[in-house]
């Protein structure tokens, strides 16, 4: 019975309906995959965020995504260095793996938000465990640096204590 | 202690406690996934006051406050303990 009506179905339908038909079943039946997969990684997919307080007005956070099954991290989400200033976090710098590569954005100042964004002297091979130790031992190693080049940029030089 | 020094001692252990974290994610997992970790050092006293300090402020933000206390040994190992307001 079913067969029939199919095959009604097909007759009455033109050969290029029915081609779209087919191509419309077909795409359909590649989004809801595409979309069981995604449900599935995000089950998997835990978002970590640590934040180490340095001082009252400085700080550090890592978020990382690791997946679950794995214990591998699988993207470095955000690694920055925040300082408190003129009532409020504002993050000087910051690493990411968002375009599967780990580059920094630097923020110009404390008026202009534009970043400067780099992936110069960043390590570009190696997992993203390595990559997360990298960015903080950077930060560790260039803090003073990035902080005194951030507040000669604003103008505040002379400010902090 | 000034800020500097506070600041680049909290960098040094940092360091270390993170790759300690990494590399132990059954402890990782332990703590919650937005953590505050104030870090407590095993020989500064002076330093763990300033930062016992840090944790008010941290409470009243909101944050999920973990003190984490640098244990004296051979080996990199913590202690967590987390802090309700």
């Amino acid at each position: 019975m079913r067969s029939r009506k199919f095959f009604l179905v097909s007759v009455i339908l033109s050969n290029s309906t029915y081609d779209i038909l087919l191509s419309c079943m077909e795409k359909r039946k590649k989004r809801n995959y595409k979309a069981k997969q995604q449900k599935k990684i995000a089950q998997t997919i835990l978002t970590v965020s640590r934040e180490i307080p340095l001082t009252e007005t400085d700080r550090i956070t890592y978020v990382y995504a690791r997946d679950k099954t794995e214990d591998a991290i699988r993207e470095i989400i955000n690694v920055s260095y925040d300082a408190w200033i003129e009532k409020s976090w504002l993050t000087i710098l910051r690493y990411d793996s968002t375009h599967g590569y780990l580059h920094q954005h630097t923020r110009f100042s404390l008026t202009q938000e534009k970043e400067f964004i780099s992936k110069e002297h960043i390590p570009q091979e190696g997992s993203h465990q390595e990559w997360l130790t990298w960015a903080i031992g950077d930060i560790k190693t260039n803090f003073l640096a990035y902080r005194q080049a951030f507040f000669n940029r604003s103008d505040l030089y002379g400010t902090e204590e | 202690m000034d800020k500097k020094t506070q600041a680049e001692k909290n960098l040094q252990l940092m360091e270390k406690l993170t790759k300690f974290l990494l590399s132990h994610p059954e402890i990782d997992k332990q703590l919650p996934v937005d953590a505050s970790l104030v870090i407590l050092s095993a020989e500064d006293k002076t330093l763990n006051e300033v930062n016992d300090k840090l944790i008010p402020g941290l409470l009243e933000e909101g944050k999920h406050v973990v003190k984490a206390q640098e244990i004296k040994s051979d080996t990199n190992k913590w202690e967590f303990s987390p802090i309700s307001a």
